[in-house]
């Protein structure tokens, strides 16, 4: 009979997957109702901060720290930030607009679709924030036992059953034991 | 300035971006940053509330039929708590400190 002590074995497979794309980790591990919901949070955070800054919200060279927790977002953040460079950076999606020349590149040149001021701060600042919480569920996805969403939705076994309350951790044993 | 001037401003601003449509028009989306986001900035509270608050309480909520409502009371909580610390931060910057003596 299961306990609220009792843990299950990290699920590293579920981590990757939760990497690979949003929600995908609870997903490949049974709880896809948890994993759906994952997914939507973390994409309407991602896609309105790309709607907002364009693709030039995610620039891995430009915005090198930003990036960083962009990535917890998985490919999605790569291929746009694939796309800033293919489109804009290259100059095929828009003319490139020659700036003041400085020290370092004296023939400078940027996009006249780059993202400035409010729509790239926030755009950034969104992908940035999506890339955070898909780290959040990430690490729930390696942690927490596969298809213990149950019929209930609240069977709260394995490890994260120390957050469940004595009334809900004893209603588990007894579905687990029926 | 008061609270009702800002409000007002604000308000007006909103109208102004209601307004010019031909930007939105010529809008890419996903390729070219959204037009006059200067004006509608503050807007994208709700979204990143939502969103923020979704996939939080994806992985914390332990009955999911209680997910919606969880949601809306966590995104609710962070809109108004945003709120209030303007509001904070409008009687503190405008009201208080003008009223302190410069040394």
């Amino acid at each position: 009979m299961p306990t609220a002590k009792e843990t299950t074995p990290l699920q590293p497979v579920a981590a990757i997957a939760g990497w690979v794309f949003p929600g995908l980790g609870h997903i490949v591990n049974g709880n896809i109702r948890r994993g759906i919901a994952a997914m939507a949070g973390v994409l309407l955070l991602f896609v309105t901060g790309v709607l907002v800054g364009g693709v030039d919200a995610i620039d891995r060279k430009e915005d090198g720290l930003w990036f960083i927790g962009q990535a917890a977002c998985g490919p999605i953040a790569f291929a746009v930030d694939s796309a800033n460079t293919a489109f804009l950076k290259s100059g095929s999606a828009a003319p490139m607009i020659p700036l003041p020349p400085s020290v370092l590149n004296p023939q400078p040149q940027a996009s006249a679709f780059k993202g400035l001021a409010h729509a790239n701060e926030f755009g950034t600042f969104l992908a940035f924030l999506a890339g955070l919480m898909n780290a959040c569920v990430i690490l729930d996805a390696l942690v927490r036992a596969p298809r213990s969403d149950g019929a209930a939705g609240s069977a709260m076994r394995g490890r994260r059953a120390d957050d469940a309350s004595p009334t809900v951790s004893a209603n588990t044993s007894a579905g687990g034991a029926a | 300035m008061s609270l009702f001037a800002i409000i007002s401003d604000a308000a007006a601003s909103a109208s102004d971006a209601a307004a010019s449509v031909s930007p939105i028009l010529a809008w890419k989306p996903f390729l070219q940053p959204a037009p006059n986001a200067q004006h509608w900035w503050w807007l994208l509270l709700i979204p990143m509330s939502i969103g923020v608050s979704l996939a939080y309480k994806a992985i914390r909520v332990e009955n999911l039929n209680q997910l919606p409502r969880e949601t809306l009371r966590m995104a609710a909580q962070i809109v108004f708590g945003m709120i209030g610390l303007a509001l904070a931060l409008y009687v503190l910057v405008i009201l208080i400190l003008p009223h302190l003596p410069a040394e």
